[in-house]
């Protein structure tokens, strides 16, 4: 918790379960996580790890077989998990929306941006004037920087490159003005130059509307650039969460380091890549303690056994780790 | 929505961790949960075993030199367990023997569309070009007859035998076969997998049998079957219109037909055959139904 | 060059856009556009771009993957255009592939064993023969999932019971199998977790470095490309407008486009926030590319010149060469130093 600032979603213990006849996968293990108003958090694990299924799940979109099997998610005060389904739909899109990594497949290829755009506005927004409408579409266009708004509204998303349509996707997302906006890797899919334009982007139009930002990558190169502060996950549980300095300055965890040292750099040029050793382990199978446990250089007896909790070492920077368990008592490690 | 395809996958990749395997253990297992598959391949086990050993199970003989016209007629009773037809002879029997004939034309028919059938479409598919151009041309030709209609001039054409009604059914049939052979090559050739056999130097004819074929079976497996249903029926129609299986061989169709004047006072003359002939029709469709499940859950929706 | 191993020669690779009923051809999609360079032995050299660039085009060119329309490739010296696909057959185990998406690169209906011993069964069994032909490709199979990491009881298992890295694992064995000199990497590492990606490129070095391959590296991700590359090369629009070893190329780049290029990469460090400008503009199209040089409509330093003429690779010294009219004809001192550099860089 963070004095002084106004929390817009409380996560407390979400556990998140998918019920296959082969056995049961926890995508999620407990999380807790808090976002603040107007702040840019960034997710960052690989794959598997749960970022995109904490984002589903706060959505409760969270598709058959899995379900939410525990915990509370806090929605401006309003818990969400027990909404009915009208109500969940009043909250997405409006209050909390959500872009992802192929625009391609979220627009439809037979409507004109402009009357995608236009739908969104006037079903959220109760605008049916058709003048009004356009001047709408028209100035939410402009704020997400697309060149020549007037052509782009008349054409069909196939006809608009990448780029582009992710802008769209951003404009739709924020026709709305809504408080949370979810982005799940808005730039993997996208050429480096273009990249760098859209995350510009989301970070400038976020800040402008008061919106805060999730922003779900598996890049921490991208995260460094846009976030405040960062959350790191693996195997379905928050290992480490910090202010963004904080986190590439002072990274406490193990995991955190070795992803941190696994990633090729501009301009240092080593022999060979620091590796984490092992691989992900198997969501089917419950570990009883750290999840980190085989892959990492301090393991001990402890970590097998017991489940680490999340301390804060310094301000405002929390980690899950044997190394620094509850009490201060620092490990040397 | 992209995520349920990202979902799709991240299930499968858990799947997999959990042990489950794309073998043919795992497609039995997974088969012998579908209710499709077993009450269907339930059915078939029936007919084919009881067609399988009509010559020794102790019935009447279904095509008797000598007739009776004194047991014509007859309601079923412990005798006659399927009741008696117009000339005498104990329909039971005739049942169980119409379906060897079934099964025999069926499978066969099917057998041969198949060959014709993937040989073409196969070649079709994975050259493209000029190949294809004919073959699809010619597909496309066979494709716009119905079926039934194309074995039954045949069929007429030819006179009618078992080895006509055989080849009818087949040269109506394999443009089928064609068609969904040239759709799967065509799009299992342009995976990476099969560049890299370029790649590594394969020949065409290396690629087209090794990795094309193999990888388009599953959908095959399912036409299959239902093939074999369509064309029992197809028979059961040609043999109803005196054009398919003569008699005396024992068909269900020309049973059928045979029994239609005595509807009101003798119906099981064409009820019996008729009800065998659905239930075997509904096996094959269940079993094809239930394996496109289990095989590929993206192929719901395919219809012929 | 004198000990280069594989040389392009204006290699162009032209793809015909039809439209219509009937087919007619009614532009061209300009994927390679007169590219030449040289790859030494032993070196690893990068290929970078964005999407459109042709670095995916050149790579299956080389290796006759696709037919190339026009230019010359010439493999240890032996021109291999225009050879025969039979003559071309024999030459396959020296020049091979790892494609990038590992789900689709591997047969999901053969073994692992399969797959690897597909060469042999091509080729014929590995030399030396030593009990029988079925032993010995055991045995070099058994080696080969060795080398790259993997176990034997993985032999006899389906591809889609692996991860990612282990089935890019698998495709390397393949492409290893009938020893090659010179491998194409088709961003290799693309679709891999980062703490698999270095594993898998911690693996490409040492085999490099055991079995003397050579490489050509492309990607899009030029973090990676220049930790594991000699010499990179970039690619806009079917042409190379630069190449250069890697140290000198991330220290000196001339060309704006790479400058660009290099300053929009996400660096995961927050004490260097740049302000990234990166370019404006989309990544135009390779069917009807700008007269003049290619990248003209989004350079900010674009003057006339660059609309009328196309700049040629000009060699500025240290092996640097660069096709950019400001950069080349502004050279002062033949000295070989970098030429005189205008407004330069984003900061």
């Amino acid at each position: 918790m963070m004095p002084g600032r106004k929390p817009l979603v409380e996560i407390k213990g979400l556990k998140t379960q998918f019920l296959l006849h082969e056995g049961t996968v926890t995508a999620l293990d407990g999380i807790d996580l808090t976002i603040y108003e107007n702040e840019s958090l960034g997710i960052v694990g690989e794959t598997g790890c749960g970022k995109s299924m904490t984002a589903f799940s706060m959505l409760r979109l969270v598709p058959h077989p899995g379900k939410i099997t525990a915990g509370s998610i806090k929605f401006k005060g309003v818990e969400l998990t027990t909404l009915t389904d009208d109500e969940m739909r009043g909250v997405r899109g409006r209050q909390i929306s959500m872009i992802f990594q192929d625009p391609s497949t979220s627009l439809d290829p037979v409507f004109t941006v402009g009357s995608q755009l236009g739908e969104v506005i006037s079903l959220h927004q109760n605008i049916y004037d058709d003048e009004v409408l356009r001047k709408k579409v028209m100035a939410i266009l402009k704020l997400v920087r697309i060149a020549a708004p007037e052509s782009v509204l008349k054409q069909y998303p196939h006809e608009l490159s990448g780029g582009m349509k992710q802008r769209v996707m951003i404009a739709l997302a924020l026709s709305c003005n809504p408080s949370l906006l979810i982005a799940d890797e808005p730039t993997t899919a996208l050429d480096v130059t273009i990249q760098a334009q859209i995350l510009n982007l989301l970070k400038d139009v976020v800040k402008v509307a008061g919106s805060s930002m999730m922003l779900i990558t598996h890049n921490l190169g991208v995260v460094a650039e846009t976030c405040d502060r960062i959350c790191i996950m693996y195997a379905g549980r928050i290992v480490e969460i910090a202010e963004t300095l904080d986190l590439f300055g002072e990274p406490q965890h193990p995991y955190t380091r070795g992803l941190l040292t696994a990633f090729p750099k501009l301009g240092e040029k080593k022999e060979e890549l620091a590796v984490i050793r092992g691989t992900v382990p198997n969501l089917m199978k419950p570990f009883p303690g750290c999840s980190f446990v085989d892959r990492c250089d301090n393991a001990t007896e402890e970590c097998r056994r017991v489940r680490p909790t999340m301390v804060e070492v310094r301000p405002g920077h929390f980690v899950a780790c044997h190394l620094y368990p509850p009490g201060g008592a620092l490990r040397d490690g | 929505m992209k995520f349920r395809q990202s979902m799709n996958d991240m299930l499968a990749s858990w799947k997999m961790a959990g042990g489950a395997k794309q073998s043919i253990v795992d497609i039995i297992s997974r088969s012998r949960r579908n209710a499709m598959v077993v009450s269907g391949t339930t059915i078939i086990i029936i007919i084919v075993s009881l067609a399988l050993l009509a010559p020794i199970l102790p019935m009447a003989d279904p095509t008797p030199a000598q007739l009776v016209p004194e047991d014509a007629l007859l309601p079923p009773s412990t005798n006659h367990w399927f009741g008696t037809d117009e000339l005498g002879r104990d329909v039971f029997s005739r049942v169980i023997w119409g379906a060897r004939v079934s099964l025999t034309v069926a499978t066969l028919a099917i057998f041969f569309s198949l060959l014709i059938g993937v040989m073409l479409g196969l070649t079709a598919g994975y050259f493209g070009g000029i190949p294809d151009y004919i073959i699809a041309g010619t597909i496309d030709l066979f494709w716009t007859f119905p079926s039934f209609l194309l074995a039954l001039a045949f069929a007429a054409a030819l006179g009618p035998s078992l080895g006509n009604v055989i080849l009818a059914i087949s040269i109506s049939y394999w443009a089928g076969f064609a068609r969904l052979m040239r759709g799967q090559a065509l799009s299992v050739r342009e995976r990476q997998f099969i560049e890299a056999s370029r790649a590594l130097g394969a020949k065409n004819l290396r690629i087209m049998f090794t990795h094309v074929l193999p990888n388009c079976l599953a959908p095959l497996i399912v036409w299959a079957s239902i093939g074999v249903a369509d064309a029992i029926t197809i028979e059961s129609s040609l043999s109803f219109l005196g054009v398919g299986t003569q008699p005396p061989t024992p068909s269900w169709g020309y049973m059928l037909y045979r029994g239609i004047p005595y509807l009101q006072e003798a119906p099981w003359i064409s009820t019996f055959p008729g009800v065998t002939l659905l239930f075997t029709i509904l096996g094959f469709n269940l079993v094809g139904d239930g394996l496109r499940d289990v095989l590929d859950p993206r192929m719901k929706g395919m219809r012929r | 060059m004198v000990d280069a191993l594989v040389t392009v020669v204006d290699l162009q690779k032209l793809f015909p856009v039809k439209k219509g009923v009937v087919g007619k051809t009614v532009a061209y999609v300009h994927a390679v556009d007169g590219v030449s360079l040289s790859i030494k032995k032993g070196e690893t050299l990068g290929l970078v771009g964005e999407s459109g660039c042709g670095k995916t085009t050149l790579g299956r060119a080389i290796l006759r993957l696709v037919e190339p329309t026009g230019g010359k490739i010439i493999f240890d010296n032996k021109d291999i255009t225009k050879l025969s696909t039979r003559e071309l057959r024999g030459l396959r185990k020296k020049l091979q592939i790892v494609f990038q998406d590992p789900y689709s690169s591997l047969d999901p209906r053969m073994t692992v064993e399969k797959i690897v011993g597909e060469g042999f069964k091509i080729h014929g069994p590995p030399s030396p023969i030593t009990k029988n032909v079925k032993f010995a490709e055991r045995e070099r199979i058994h080696q080969l999932i060795e080398q790259v990491g993997l176990s034997h009881d993985h032999l006899s298992r389906l591809p889609h019971e692996f991860s990612g890295g282990q089935k890019q694992r698998i495709a390397l064995a393949r492409a290893l199998a009938l020893d090659p000199d010179f491998i194409v990497l088709d961003e290799p590492t693309s679709a891999l977790d980062v703490s698999v990606q270095a594993q898998a490129l911690n693996l490409l070095r040492r085999l490099q470095a055991k079995l003397g391959l050579t490489y050509l590296f492309i990607s899009h991700d030029l973090s990676v490309v220049a930790h594991m590359s000699d010499r990179i090369a970039v690619m806009y629009l079917g042409k190379v407008i630069e190449l250069a070893p890697t140290i000198e190329f991330l220290n000196n780049a001339q060309h704006p486009y790479t400058q660009a290029l290099i300053a929009s990469i996400p660096i995961p460090d927050p004490r260097l926030k740049k302000h990234r400008k990166g370019i404006e503009g989309e990544v135009p199209s390779p069917i009807n590319p700008p007269k003049g040089c290619r990248f003209n409509p989004r350079c900010p330093y674009v003057e006339k010149l660059c609309r009328d003429k196309e700049p040629p690779l000009v060699d500025i010294g240290n092996g640097h060469l660069v096709a950019c009219h400001l950069k080349t004809t502004r050279q002062t001192a033949p000295s070989g130093g970098p030429p005189h550099q205008a407004s330069t860089t984003s900061s």
